[in-house]
């Protein structure tokens, strides 16, 4: 067995308030792991105590080591100085005002020992105010590279593979204010794999001027590094985007498409012709969805394939040529119901790069919508691409699939439009387990490699499935904010699923789906448990102590 | 699923003229009004169901606190009887 690894804590101090100091210092210094070493670097503070409190430190403790610098370099300057200092196998970020958990090397250690492919670890963090009270504890999800695009959400407790971190060449100035999250960027580029542990073990200081407290008003550079970090990211991996901010929340950040192909993208749409009230008139749904593409959409590579029952007349056949003219290809279908069934025989008969799978009841609400899609689709990594759904009166119908004891569900479902979800995340993109097949898009040749939709599954789960089939590929599959549409499905349609159907999912990916690595143990339905926000502010132990992991 | 729905129906030709055209943007114009209607409505929908599913959980927590009232309520009672 490999020896434990030494941890370098890194921490940067610039006019610490005296008590704040003591209580991070007293955090570090009360960790249950033996193997750490601190790098404090004094970044010429100019209140007096600050010296005293760092020089007792150093006297009391040899693991504690002090630099102080000659003139303000600012935080980048004071982080890479700790990082020459540092000489353990991973560093670890912690701000001059924090405090760690007790446990939090001790379980960053476990976490390593687990997987000694680990470059990056990160936990779960809440925040901790000048009395010490405990709040707002952030329960994340496992690596979402997606997320990372779209939100800092990894953050605190981060600790980093030395060597990786050094490769990489350090903390970059020209990021100053999110040098942290364009190190992690960079790092996890390269990392084997990025560990998750799922427990509350970073606390972060909410004080006037800090970014835990004040939001962008107290660092509004910040927030700009930000968005220039993701932006340098995206060019390193070749990702096809714009890094925008968002309007509203200075941490939410949104990729536009600029694509530099347009690769050729088959929208597959099985129909049985049907129509129902759509704002107060009656419509045929196919014939509405197909009109909304061809009007909507700025993107110009693509077909419909219609995958058609004989019950679709031919007055709407023939409306649909005229709305899509040579865009469209009309597959007739025969047999009983088989939505699986109905896609594999639309795939097979179009032609794309891209399947964009849609049910005849979407109506396209962003005109880059394909653009979107592709841009995330055409990564190697990713699998599937889904949208974010409304309902006609403005509701939320879909936002991405979780997962509970091996079965899918629709997280805020029904909740209003403008819900920003748990830590922003219906606003941010994110990758999930499962997408809705209502609007999916995935590249034919992994269509192929999944084998399609299974049709032992003509109902419902087919999308599901398919999904998980990807993910278990090695695959992400991703939910975009951005990509959103209106779904007439009926509000109050039943959701009916037979028993056999669950039996089915269950037997074929449990365990794999019984805990929802896109989401947290401490979080249900897209919500914190009232009991482990409880435990986390009174500093309670977690009931059951096993430490999730996942990889990347 | 949506696409299971068979019925379809063909709108009738619409009347020429000006009365038809002014009763056609009056009908537009209506349907304009319950559309705005229905989002607003949405928006009030969608909150209620957030706070409903809110304190359906929070009453789940206090059904659960509830049952260890005993130990609490002596514990209470002993610390009255200290004062």
């Amino acid at each position: 067995m490999a020896a434990a690894p030494r941890f370098s804590i890194l921490t940067p101090v610039y006019d610490t308030p005296g008590p704040v100091l003591r209580a991070m210092l007293g955090s570090v210094a009360a960790q249950r792991c033996g193997d750490w070493e601190l790098c404090l670097v004094d970044d010429a503070s100019s209140e007096p105590q600050v010296a005293e409190i760092l020089a007792a430190a150093e006297r009391g403790d040899p693991r504690i080591r002090v630099r102080r610098r000659e003139a303000n370099g600012g935080i980048v300057a004071a982080s890479n100085d700790a990082l020459e200092m540092a000489r353990g196998e991973f560093v670890v970020l912690l701000d001059h005002d924090d405090e760690l958990h007790r446990d939090a090397l001790r379980k960053v250690e476990r976490a390593l020992a687990a997987n000694p492919e680990a470059d990056y670890v990160y936990t779960d963090e809440d925040k901790i105010d000048e009395a010490g009270r405990r709040s707002a504890p952030f329960f994340k999800p496992d690596w979402s590279p997606e997320r990372m695009r779209t939100q800092m959400y990894s953050c605190h407790l981060s600790v980093l593979r030395r060597s990786l971190v050094e490769q990489v060449g350090g903390f970059d100035a020209e990021f100053e204010g999110s040098q942290d999250w364009d190190l992690v960027l960079k790092v996890t580029e390269r990392a084997r794999q990025v560990v998750h542990v799922p427990e509350v073990l970073y606390h972060w200081r909410t004080l006037a001027g800090s970014a835990a407290g004040g939001g962008e008003a107290a660092k509004p550079w910040a927030f700009e590094a930000g968005r220039r970090a993701v932006q340098a990211h995206c060019e390193r991996i070749g990702l096809p985007a714009v890094v925008e901010r968002d309007a509203a929340d200075p941490g939410v950040y949104h990729l536009e498409p600029r694509l530099r192909e347009r690769p050729p993208v088959s929208i597959v749409i099985p129909t049985g012709g049907g129509s129902r009230e759509v704002r107060y008139e009656q419509v045929v749904l196919v014939v509405n969805c197909v009109r909304s593409i061809v009007e909507s959409s700025t993107y110009d590579e693509y077909e419909i394939v219609v995958v058609a029952d004989g019950s679709v007349g031919e007055p709407v056949l023939a409306e649909l040529g005229e709305i899509a003219g040579e865009r469209l290809r009309i597959v007739p279908f025969e047999g009983p119901f088989n939505f699986s069934a109905k896609i594999d025989h639309g795939a097979a008969h179009s032609e794309g790069e891209h399947l964009l799978l849609l049910n005849d009841d979407i109506e396209v609400i962003a005109p880059d919508w394909i653009e979107r899609m592709v841009m995330y689709s055409g990564l190697e990594r990713v699998g599937a691409v889904g949208a974010r759904l409304l309902w006609q009166d403005g509701r939320l119908q879909h936002v991405g699939v979780e997962f509970e004891r091996g079965l899918p569900g629709h997280p805020y479902r029904g909740y209003a439009g403008e819900f920003p979800g748990y830590s922003n995340n219906v606003r941010i993109a994110r990758n999930c387990l499962a997408v809705t097949g209502a609007c999916l898009m995935t590249r034919r040749e992994v269509f192929d490699e999944l084998g399609g939709f299974d049709t032992r599954l003509p109902v419902n789960y087919n999308d599901a499935d398919y999904c998980l089939k990807a993910w278990s590929s090695g695959r992400r599959i991703v939910y975009d904010p951005d990509t959103t549409m209106y779904h007439f499905e009926s509000s109050s349609r039943s959701m009916d699923v037979e028993d056999w159907e669950k039996r089915w999912m269950r037997e074929k990916w449990l365990p794999s789906a019984d805990r929802d690595p896109y989401s947290n143990p401490n979080l249900r339905r897209g919500e914190p448990r009232v009991g482990a926000v409880v435990r986390s502010a009174l500093r309670l132990p977690r009931r059951r102590s096993r430490t999730h992991l996942e990889v990347a | 699923m949506a696409e299971r729905g068979t019925s379809t129906q063909s709108g009738a030709a619409a009347p020429e003229g000006p009365e038809a055209a002014e009763l056609r943007a009056e009908v537009a114009r209506l349907r304009g009004l319950l559309v705005e209607k229905d989002v607003e409505m949405g928006k009030v929908r969608g909150r209620l169901q957030q706070l409903e599913e809110r304190t359906t959980r929070m009453l789940g927590v206090a059904a659960r606190l509830r049952r260890f009232g005993p130990p609490f309520a002596r514990l209470r009672a002993k610390l009255r009887g200290r004062r």
